[in-house]
């Protein structure tokens, strides 16, 4: 028993598939299942109800495993009935150990369903273990008896034919073929040798036909013989095809199918063993038959083949060689072939029931008697299942003949009823007939009756009860034997009458009979001259057969050579392919594939879409279902997993007749050339990024001078299009603008000749662009191409002009400017420390300002100029950060200032530092010199004594210029006076008064003259004496500047500053101090006239106080006066006038009492009238008079407050003129005294008035505010449109206001408009308060 | 026989009046002075059933003579007659305790009011009315 594991589950699956390959295995599992199954299974086989002796086997096991044998004869067309029983029962008990079933019957059920195990029990039953040269002893004997034996009176055409029975896997087919082999080659002739192999079983010979065998069968077959007759693939022997050729495998069953004849060899071993005795002897009779008289008979180790003798007799009888015997020569003995029927006839005669009448007893007899159907040759077709109680089988042959098989009572009945019924087609039913059953008689009458198509029906009526003797022989029954009696005489009469008819018609049928059997007499004889000529025939045939065979064989012959040569290709070409079925399965492959596909010998026969590749190339299948769909060829470029590049082409794979059968791949392995396409490709790639990207034109042109192509840049540059220019002359190109002569020159002449030019200079103008400068590069390469570069240098060339005139113009800037240029370069010494600076270059400026000459390329060190560490820094400092440097620097010996620029040239790495040295002494000078005068006036603004002038002139001055004595002398008269004085610590002061004559006569000249005097050293000083000098000295006057000023021809003073060394005076300085001794005069005469003004004004003040007082004691005594004399008036008005008007009121009241009735209506009339406008009149009066009174000198205003004064106000206002006003007054009011109290009242009063007369308005408002010594009344209103400025300031129209606010001004007070217009107009009145002004209220 | 006494500082005024009264009336001006304090002096010595006082008086004036009487006098009543008819004026006047108020140049009023102010009623004439409630 052999169990494999699961190929799916192995990782490497080759070694279970070859296993399963070789048909033996009995269960496929994974490995996990493998125990679990093997102990199942030897379970079962300790279970098995199966004797292990074949006698042992009980009648149903017998019936079953007849059964059993049949089932696998009608499936398989295999007959094992025949075969050794205990050989048969031991398979089969192996079966059913492996299916785990413990019985034979359900082995036999298993078997009906499952086709697989019966097929795999098929295949154990016909296996043979066999291998190369079993048995060795007995081959040896072959090898070096039989075989030459075999050779022995064979002609050139002859072949020696030798059949192995039983082949299996072809082990003993190639072994006699391989000795066959050995010995022809010994022969000076070859002789053609052939080897039948038969089996029955499909699987063994399809192994056996590959010719594929183990590396073990090395034990078995020598060395020279697996060198010569076989090749060495991996593992397995590969049977070389000298060898496989001479074999012929056949499926051939050995018992049924007619044997191969004429032959020199049977191998027959290990069969017979297998078959029963009978068979055997069956099995020698077709071997007789088919070997030569002189062939042999070769047998296995085991065999006993006791009933050989009569047919065969040994050779050597210990390895089992025979030959056929001498007696048996004479008789042909032919064999008995189709002992069982094939499956085909078997089926066919199964048929048969299907055609049988629809009353057939198997169906009936559940509801009908027991029954049989007859034919009309009297054959049983059918019976029932019982039907057989009434038949009985005669001794002799086995018949089916109804009239033999029935049991003998009922014949002569049942012939009788059958005769009437087919002849004439009656139906009978037949008198009881007691029959004996098991020793009791049993009456059973019989129902015949014809059914169609010529057949009839016999049904068998059973009585239950059996017959007694007694009661048949019962004399009270006699009356009823008698009866019974008739009826039999009357029953045999009937069937007499029945044999006679059937005896004439029978005769009759033998007459025709006899008539037939002459005809077909005649019939046979012209067959048998027909066989005559068609054993002619045949024989022709045969030879033409032949011819044909041989013809075979030399194509078969060149197929085998182009078979090798096929290989030999397949081994020599690089190409994997593979060869696909129409499945997609592994049909062939050649050794490249292997690599690529891990293929394997198993593999053939898996589908593609199983296999494992390194490609890339996950659509194989899916191209290969393609192709076989279409039919049109694919190709692909795939890469594998190690970057090899295949060129793969998927084709349909054509049969010489041109059909379809499969797929052929081929894998060409192209990985240099996809390589080197691609390194192609990128340099292609690279090669045209760089002509397009460079900025140049590039054009290709041909010999011919036509443009091949251009790069986009000459497209873009000369405004060109590829569709307009690829094709044509250069010439044409772009309206002809190319054709230049000096390119044509190029071109056509010197290309030529130098295939080369370079750089040359072509001035062009075109149409659109205008004029161009090109550089023309040029070259004929190898394939006579011109390769053209064109450079616009148009843009280069003016930029190099514009650069040119630039430096120009900048050169001639750098040598004119006024300012110092240098460009310095930094030194640093080994740690990155400034130390010293070169010259680059300088221009004439600075080397005027510095004074150097030649210094270009010198260093400061090298000049041993002096150069402070600062200087260093600054320019390291801008050299390294790039930022400017801007400051201001004096410099000593030349005592100028310059503003110095530093900014670096170049990038960070530069240490060069460009210098711009500006002159601006001038105006350095200037600003310290305003600065200076700036402080000076700032520190004299605020003196007001000319003395402190001086003496600030003098300090300052000596500190600005270091100067140890500043003097400023004033010349009175004859004397040189000195009032204000700086020192320094230590010197003598030189204050004091000193005749003008003591000095110098030079220097007073001088200074009359208004020159200033200026000493360096008076030591130095040609005009100054030893004596003068020694008085100088004793002063420690040693240098000096003596500024004088002269005013109106006068010599007024004298400024000088003093130093005790000697010192050279700088212009700027003496500038300063002549500044300054102006600016001190100024400043002292100022202070002078300041003074004088100052006591002037404090007079003038005074005066003016007083006069005011005196204005305005006058004013108020006027304002009083005017006063008391309105009120005189208003008293007389009042207290006289008035009461006179009120008086004559009374006497015209009286009068017209008077008259009252006294005059006739005309007088009343006239009387009436006149009253009433004396009344009238006298009324008005009245009223004017209180009016004018009240305005005079308003009563309220006597001894009352401006605040009730101007309530009374308001309510006149209101009642007199309809102006409402409104009086804001604050709480303390201070009292005013009588005068300031009217002429406010009376101010406002006319401003009221002016509201009422031009504003407009009905509202006013009044407001008194004050402080402690101001007051402060407002008079506001809202109206428009009037011009108060003008009303209030024109006297001729205002005249009253206008005195008012004069008296007002007089009083220190003031009357102003604020505002006046839109928004209407406020007018202000403020009044100092003073005691004087405030009295008590009265 | 209804007295009057007439305080009036303007002689020409006074005599007018005085006949005008007399003359219109049955009334008689017992007393003519030219200030209060002549009047308060006069009038113990007198019988007078209403006092005619000007308001503007030298020395005391009007509405303090009328304080005064009322004061001294309360029986008897007196009459402001006045050429001012400021509100002021009359409201002082009333609540000095004066029984009417006259302006000088309405003698038909005069009449009207002495006649009231003797029937123990208080007079203002319908405009001076006005002017207070003003």
């Amino acid at each position: 028993m052999i169990l494999v594991q699961d190929p799916a589950e192995a990782e490497y699956d080759g070694m279970p598939k070859s296993a399963i390959a070789t048909g033996l295995v009995d269960i496929v599992a994974p490995v996990a299942e493998l125990a679990a199954q093997l102990v199942a299974a030897k379970q079962a086989g300790r279970t098995l109800e199966l004797p292990a002796d074949a006698n042992d086997l009980s009648a149903t096991a017998e019936a079953t495993l007849l059964h059993l044998l049949t089932h696998l004869r009608v499936r398989t067309g295999h007959d094992f009935t025949g075969y050794k029983r205990a050989t048969i029962l031991r398979r089969i008990a192996r079966r059913m150990q492996v299916t785990q079933l413990p019985t034979l019957t359900a082995y036999l059920h298993r078997l009906r369903q499952d086709a697989e195990e019966m097929e795999a029990l098929n295949r154990d039953l016909l296996i043979h273990v066999t291998e190369f040269f079993r048995d060795p002893e007995a081959w040896e004997v072959l090898a070096q008896k039989i075989v030459p034996q075999l050779f022995t009176g064979k002609g050139r055409d002859d072949q020696v034919r030798v059949w192995t029975v039983g082949c299996a896997t072809g082990e003993e087919a190639y072994g006699i073929a391989m000795l066959l082999l050995e010995h022809a080659g010994t022969l000076p002739q070859p002789l053609q040798i052939q080897v039948f192999a038969s089996d029955l079983g499909d699987q063994a010979l399809d192994y056996a036909r590959k010719g594929v065998y183990p590396a073990a069968i090395a034990a078995n077959v020598s060395a020279e013989r697996l060198g010569r007759f076989f090749i060495q693939e991996n593992s397995h022997y590969q049977v070389r095809d000298e060898l496989r050729e001479r074999v012929l495998f056949t499926q051939h069953n050995l018992l049924q199918d007619p044997p191969f004849s004429k032959l020199d060899l049977v191998l027959c071993r290990n069969l017979l063993i297998y078959l029963q005795r009978p068979l055997q002897e069956r099995v020698f009779e077709t071997f007789h038959y088919a070997l030569r008289p002189e062939g042999y008979l070769f047998l296995g180790g085991a065999e006993s083949p006791e009933s050989i003798t009569t047919l065969f007799e040994a050779v050597n009888k210990q390895h089992r060689i025979y030959r056929p015997s001498r007696e048996s020569q004479g008789t042909l003995v032919l064999p008995t072939l189709s002992l069982s029927p094939r499956p085909e006839r078997e089926a066919s005669a199964r048929e048969m029931p299907r055609g049988a009448d629809p009353g057939m007893p198997g169906l009936g007899e559940a509801h009908a008697p027991p029954s049989l159907l007859v034919a009309a040759s009297y054959q049983v077709l059918q019976l029932s299942e019982t039907a057989g109680r009434y038949l009985q089988h005669p001794a002799g042959t086995l018949t089916s003949e109804v009239l033999r098989l029935v049991r003998p009572e009922l014949q002569a009945d049942l012939r009788a009823a059958l005769f009437r019924a087919l002849e004439s087609g009656h139906t009978t039913l037949t008198r009881p007939v007691p029959v004996r059953f098991n020793g009791a008689p049993h009456p059973v009458a019989m129902f015949v009756r014809p059914v169609s198509s010529g057949q009839a029906l016999v049904f068998f009526l059973e009585d239950a009860t059996p017959v007694t003797e007694e009661a048949a022989t019962d004399e009270e029954n006699s009356a009823a034997s008698a009866q019974q009696m008739q009826a039999e005489l009357g029953q045999a009469q009937r069937q007499m009458q029945a044999l006679r008819e059937e005896y004439e018609t029978t005769v009759e049928e033998l007459r025709s009979s006899n008539e037939e059997l002459q005809s077909t007499n005649e019939e046979y004889r012209s067959t048998l001259e027909e066989l005559g000529t068609s054993k002619e025939e045949l024989q022709s045939v045969n030879e033409e057969l032949q011819t044909v065979n041989l013809e075979l064989r030399s194509k078969v012959e060149e197929t085998s050579q182009s078979n090798s040569d096929l290989h030999n290709l397949f081994a020599a070409t690089e190409i994997a392919t593979l060869f696909l079925d129409r499945e997609l399965k592994i049909k062939r492959y050649t050794p490249r594939a292997v690599n690529l596909f891990n293929l394997m010998p198993p593999d053939q026969g898996r589908p593609i879409g199983h296999l494992r590749t390194t490609l890339h190339y996950e659509s194989l299948e899916e191209d290969a279902r393609r192709v076989l769909k279409h039919l049109t060829p694919i190709a692909r470029e795939v890469e594998d997993a190690e970057g090899r590049w295949y060129q793969v082409n998927v084709r349909p794979y054509r049969t010489p007749t041109d059909h379809i059968d499969g797929v052929v791949i081929t894998f060409v392995d192209m990985t240099s050339n996809k390589r080197n396409e691609l390194a192609l490709q990128e340099a292609k790639e690279y090669a045209e990024s760089i002509v397009h990207t460079i900025p140049d034109a590039l054009l290709v042109l041909d010999t011919e001078l036509r443009l091949r192509t251009a790069n986009d840049s000459f497209y873009s540059l000369f405004q060109v299009e590829p569709a307009h220019t690829e094709g044509r002359l250069i010439y044409e190109l772009g309206n002809g603008q190319w054709n230049i002569p000096t390119l044509r020159v190029l071109l056509e002449e010197i290309l030529p000749d130098n295939q080369i030019f370079t750089g040359y200079e072509v001035d062009h103008t075109f149409e659109q662009l205008g004029r161009r400068t090109m550089l023309l590069n040029g070259r004929l390469d190898h394939a006579q191409l011109i390769l053209l570069a064109i450079t616009d240098i148009t843009e280069r060339k003016v930029a190099e002009e514009a650069l040119r005139a630039s430096e120009e113009k900048y050169r001639t800037i750098f040598e004119t400017i006024d300012e110092g240029f240098c460009i310095y370069e930094v030194i640093y010494d080994g740690n990155g420390k400034p130390v010293d600076l070169k010259w680059i270059e300088v221009n004439p400026a600075y080397e005027k300002q510095t004074g150097l000459k030649n210094v270009v390329g010198k260093r400061h060190s090298a000049l041993s100029m002096a150069t402070e560490q600062y200087w260093y820094d600054i320019y390291d400092r801008t050299a390294k950060t790039g930022e400017a440097a801007d400051f201001e620097n004096w410099h000593e010996p030349t005592n100028r200032w310059y503003r110095v620029f530093a900014s670096r040239i170049g990038g960070a790495e530069s240490k060069q530092v460009a210098v711009v040295f500006e002159d601006i002494t001038e105006r350095k000078q200037r600003e310290q010199q305003q600065a200076f005068i700036l402080s000076f006036t700032d520190a004299t603004r605020n003196l007001v004594e000319s003395k402190q002038i001086q003496i600030e002139t003098c300090k300052m001055l000596g500190i600005e210029l270091s100067a140890d004595r500043v003097n400023y002398a004033e010349i009175h008269g004859n004397e040189y006076v000195v009032a204000s004085e700086h020192l320094v610590l230590g010197l003598p002061s030189m204050k004091g008064r000193y005749p003008i004559d003591s000095f110098r006569k030079e220097e007073i000249d001088a200074f009359r003259a208004g020159k200033t005097v200026i000493i360096k050293d008076i030591l130095a000083e040609p005009s100054i004496t030893k004596e003068e000098a020694a008085v100088y000295q004793a002063i420690n006057v040693c240098a000096f500047i003596s500024v004088p000023l002269v005013k109106a021809e006068n010599l007024v003073a004298v400024l000088s500053v003093i130093k005790s060394e000697p010192y050279q005076w700088y212009q700027n300085e003496i500038a300063l101090v002549e500044e300054m001794a102006e600016r001190t005069w100024a400043a002292v005469e100022r202070a002078r006239a300041e003074e004088a003004l100052r006591e002037l004004n404090q007079t003038l003040e005074e005066q003016v106080v007083q006069r005011s007082q005196q204005v305005r004691t006058l004013v108020t005594q006027l304002a009083l006066s005017e006063q008391k004399e309105r009120q005189r008036i208003s008293q007389v008005l009042h207290d006289d006038l008035q009461q006179r008007l009120y008086a004559t009121q009374f006497q015209l009241t009286g009068l017209r009492n008077l008259l009252d009735g006294q005059l006739d209506s005309t007088a009343e009339e006239e009387a009436q009238h006149l009253f009433a406008e004396l009344e009238a009149q006298l009324a008005a009066s009245i009223a004017q008079m209180r009016t004018l009174s009240v305005d005079l000198s308003p009563p309220v205003l006597a001894g009352e407050g401006l605040d009730i004064a101007l309530g009374w106000l308001a309510t006149q206002m209101k009642q007199q003129h309809g102006l409402s006003i409104q009086v804001q007054t604050a709480e303390s009011l201070p009292v005013l005294n009588a005068n300031l109290r009217v002429l406010l009242f009376q101010t406002i009063r006319e401003l009221l008035f002016n509201i009422v007369k031009h504003a407009g308005v009905a509202e006013a408002v009044v407001t008194l505010r004050h402080t402690d010594d101001e007051l402060h009344i407002e008079v506001i209103d809202q109206g428009t449109g009037f011009d108060a400025t003008a009303i209030l300031g024109a006297p001729e129209q205002n005249h009253g206001l206008q005195q008012n606010h004069q008296r007002l001004e007089l009083l220190g007070g003031q009357m102003r408009i604020e505002s006046s217009g839109e928004t209407g107009t406020r007018v202000v009145l403020t009044c100092p308060l003073s005691t004087e002004d405030r009295e008590e209220r009265t | 026989m209804t007295s009057l006494m007439l305080v009036e500082d303007h002689a020409v005024l006074a005599e007018i009046l005085t006949r005008f009264l007399e003359k219109q009336t049955e009334w008689t001006v017992v007393a003519t002075t030219d200030s209060a304090d002549a009047a308060l002096e006069q009038l113990p010595q007198l019988a007078v059933d209403l006092v005619l006082i000007d308001v503007s008086l030298p020395g005391m004036s009007g509405s303090e003579l009328a304080a005064t009487l009322a004061e001294q006098f309360p029986a008897l009543p007196c009459l402001m007659v006045s050429g001012h008819d400021e509100a002021h004026y009359i409201r002082s006047a009333l609540a000095a305790g004066a029984r009417g108020y006259v302006k000088k140049e309405q003698p038909d009023t005069l009449l009207d009011a002495v006649s009231h102010v003797l029937a123990g009623e208080i007079y203002l004439s319908e405009e001076l009315r006005q002017k207070l409630s003003d």
